[in-house]
């Protein structure tokens, strides 16, 4: 993962500010997540169509809930990268065996949004798994409950909700339209129409749930790693480097000159002030118009002079036409919502989408040059200060770049441990499962806090050395 | 690898900065549908408590308390928002108890107006079913604002501070170095406050980043940062 890629303005957040959070990543990406999420449970409805009682097709709809979400998940966690988003992409969540506990075992999980995280992107060995969590969510985990109790609710209010349109829409009085909401909620007795209409309601609101609700486990889960990780002060820190790093050569360099400039001048600085304050930039005038009961308000509070208040009422009447042009924008965005689907299935259909292009040699051979002049020897070197979080870092990424320079299996910044893992699946078997015995190391030091023993570290060294390091 | 941000779109944040007229901005942390729901939750059951309270009261009294208690509710379950919002600076119980209040859009607190006007338009955020619709343009508009929220100008903020962690007073501090800005000075105590957050490790590494400015590594830079983290508090 590279947090510099990230979206998401990261700052250590209370689990309510996560649930807004996660609200606003699934509105940012809502046309993209909800396709992804249709993708797998569109055919699930289909099937579930097939069985005669609506009990059956509804609960086979409802138990694979997990298989769609994590589709949504992994749009997301690409999307939320600045990656791009591709059909592989999105069905790669697939390939993580834990997935089929969540359909057996933890199908009545209550954690399921703020666990998937862990399980589809970083991909840790059981027990690895168990410890992370209990890292990560030991001191603030009751969000996910409340999700999971909000958005069955808020399935619950949006098919009831699509009932009372429905019957209100197309029945002449209330007494018919209350008798036909009452009739479709007696599941025991239901028709074949009504059957397929409640189905189609309830996964409508299944997909918009399982968007809002797989976002918000993953903004908890972003939230946690910000705050147990401090993800928001490495960013900030690089910054500072960035902007000051140069800042403190070039001032030790001419500072001496800067220190007589600044004696010779300093008697001057009232007289240049004092001419900059009296060029015109600084004496115009503004006018600002404000609501005629705002105006003392402004006056008082910010000393602005010669505040005139303006006749315009912003009453109720302009309030209203605002809010009738954001039930327009909203109508819209429907009808663009349903554009985009239909334009999503015309451009896979046709075969547009392609893997991404393949990394440059150039970028390659940057990618190597950033590495330390003698990796082992640096590595080693870490080692012996037991520096062997910082040993082991470099082992691994110098094991990627290597890997991906040799065999070209374009690894991306943003790819994750098991992705790396995944793209180096078809390579040379030894620098394969060097790779894999070094990702492994690197894991436990970084997510488990595990060292490894120094027999271990020095066989994964002299592997590397012999089948990954370039001769 | 790369950090390269070229061509980036705004960061999703939770939070909104509001420029004031003296081109101070501030930063309001506006409340969203699950909190919101919930405090909507506690206020609704205490309303429904006033006024089956008032119901049983004046039942037994005949017809005319029966229609003593259904106006009396109707203007119990009306006013309550009101007047919480207008006497309590925007606080009713639930909102208290989940830590939010309910200002105008510019933050300033809100009037008898406004407050009447949301009260009002709840009765639209109820439709079609459980306030769907209020839940639906909480959620479409960056704001967070039901329908009557958005006729009345108004939103929903956190009202309770983020807690500031005490920090103990054992770290030496050394003046801070020239030419950070108070966004930086914010990381470096954010840095010192959350130390005992992160691993002992990892703290290194963030502290390693500085390396090109501080020149140091392992314990030194930690040592090193919260030193100028204590600079900054104490003023040097």
């Amino acid at each position: 993962m590279q947090i510099e890629q990230l979206q998401v303005a990261l700052k250590p957040r209370t689990m309510w500010e996560c649930a807004d959070l996660g609200t606003k990543l699934a509105l940012r990406w809502f046309p993209s997540l909800a396709i992804a999420w249709l993708l797998i449970a569109l055919p699930f409805l289909f099937i579930a169509m097939q069985f005669e009682r609506f009990l059956i097709q509804l609960l086979f709809l409802w138990w694979f809930k997990p298989l769609y979400e994590r589709t949504v998940l992994m749009a997301l966690s690409i999307l939320i990268f600045d990656g791009r988003l591709t059909i592989r992409g999105i069905l790669r969540g697939f390939t993580d065996t834990r997935l089929w506990f969540y359909l057996t075992l933890f199908r009545f999980s209550w954690r399921r949004s703020e666990n998937t995280p862990i399980d589809a992107l970083e991909e840790l060995d059981f027990t690895t798994q168990s410890q992370r969590r209990q890292w990560l969510y030991a001191s603030d985990n009751r969000i996910a409950v409340i999700v999971t109790s909000f958005g069955l609710m808020i399935e619950a209010i949006i098919v009831l909700a699509l009932i009372a349109l429905f019957y209100f829409f197309t029945q002449s009085d209330f007494n018919s339209a209350y008798a036909g909401a009452l009739k479709i909620l007696n599941i025991n007795e239901i028709g074949k129409q009504e059957s397929t209409f409640l189905l189609s309601a309830i996964f409508i609101a299944m997909g918009v749930s399982a968007v809002f609700y797989v976002s918000v486990g993953f903004a908890t889960y972003l939230n946690r790693r910000t705050i147990k990780e401090g993800w928001d002060l490495e960013l900030g820190f690089k910054k500072i480097v960035n902007r000051l790093g140069v800042l403190v050569l070039s001032a030790a360099l001419v500072l001496p000159g800067l220190e007589a400039i600044a004696r010779e001048s300093a008697s001057d600085v009232e007289a240049v002030l004092s001419e900059v304050l009296d060029a015109p930039e600084f004496n115009q005038t503004k006018t600002i118009t404000v609501p005629e009961h705002l105006s003392e308000y402004v006056h008082d509070l910010f000393r602005v002079e010669d505040v005139e208040p303006s006749r315009i009422q912003v009453g109720i009447g302009s309030r209203v036409v605002s809010w009738i042009l954001k039930f327009i924008l909203i109508s819209s965005l429907i009808v663009a919502f349903v554009f985009l689907i239909y334009k999503f299935h015309a451009t896979y259909g046709s075969g547009v989408l392609r893997r991404r292009a393949k990394g440059s040699d150039f970028t390659q051979s940057i990618r190597v040059k950033s590495l330390p002049a003698n990796v082992l020897q640096t590595i080693q070197q870490h080692w012996l200060n037991q520096e062997i979080r910082e040993s082991l870092s470099l082992l691994y990424s110098a094991s990627v770049i290597y890997v991906d320079a040799k065999f070209t299996c374009n690894i991306k910044e943003c790819d994750t441990e098991g992705e790396c893992i995944r793209k180096t699946r078809d390579i040379q078997a030894d620098a394969r499962d060097t790779l894999l015995e070094i990702t492994q190391l690197w894991m436990q030091i970084a997510y488990a806090k595990a060292t490894p023993s120094e027999e271990r570290f020095r066989s994964a060294l002299q592997r590397f050395e012999k089948h990954v390091a370039p001769a | 690898m790369s950090s390269d941000h070229s061509a980036q779109t705004a960061l999703v944040d939770s939070t909104i900065r509001l420029e004031t007229f003296t081109g101070v901005d501030i930063e309001l942390r506006i409340a969203g549908v699950y909190i919101r729901g919930i405090a909507r939750l506690i206020d609704d059951a205490i309303r429904f408590l006033i006024v089956s309270a008032l119901f049983a009261l004046l039942i037994p009294t005949g017809n005319i308390g029966l229609g003593l208690a259904a106006v009396a509710g109707f203007f119990v379950w009306w006013l309550y928002n009101v007047l919480f919002e207008v006497l309590n600076n925007g606080i009713t119980p639930g909102k208290h108890y989940m830590g939010l209040r309910a200002v105008n859009a510019d933050g300033t607190p809100i009037g008898w107006t406004n407050a009447v006007i949301r009260s009002t338009l709840l009765v639209a955020d109820f439709l079609p079913f459980g306030y769907l619709t209020g839940i639906a343009t909480m959620t479409l508009t960056g704001t967070h604002q039901r329908v009557g929220d958005i006729v009345a100008g108004t939103i929903v903020v956190y009202n309770r501070p983020r807690k500031v962690r005490q920090i103990a007073d054992l770290h030496r501090a050394i003046p801070v170095p020239e030419g950070l800005t108070a966004e930086d000075r914010l990381l470096f105590l954010s840095f010192q406050e959350r130390i005992s957050d992160l691993s002992s490790e990892r703290a290194i590494e963030l502290a390693e980043t500085l390396l090109p400015l501080l020149g140091k590594q392992g314990q030194e830079a930690v040592i090193e940062v919260l030193a100028i983290a204590q600079g900054i508090r104490i003023g040097t």
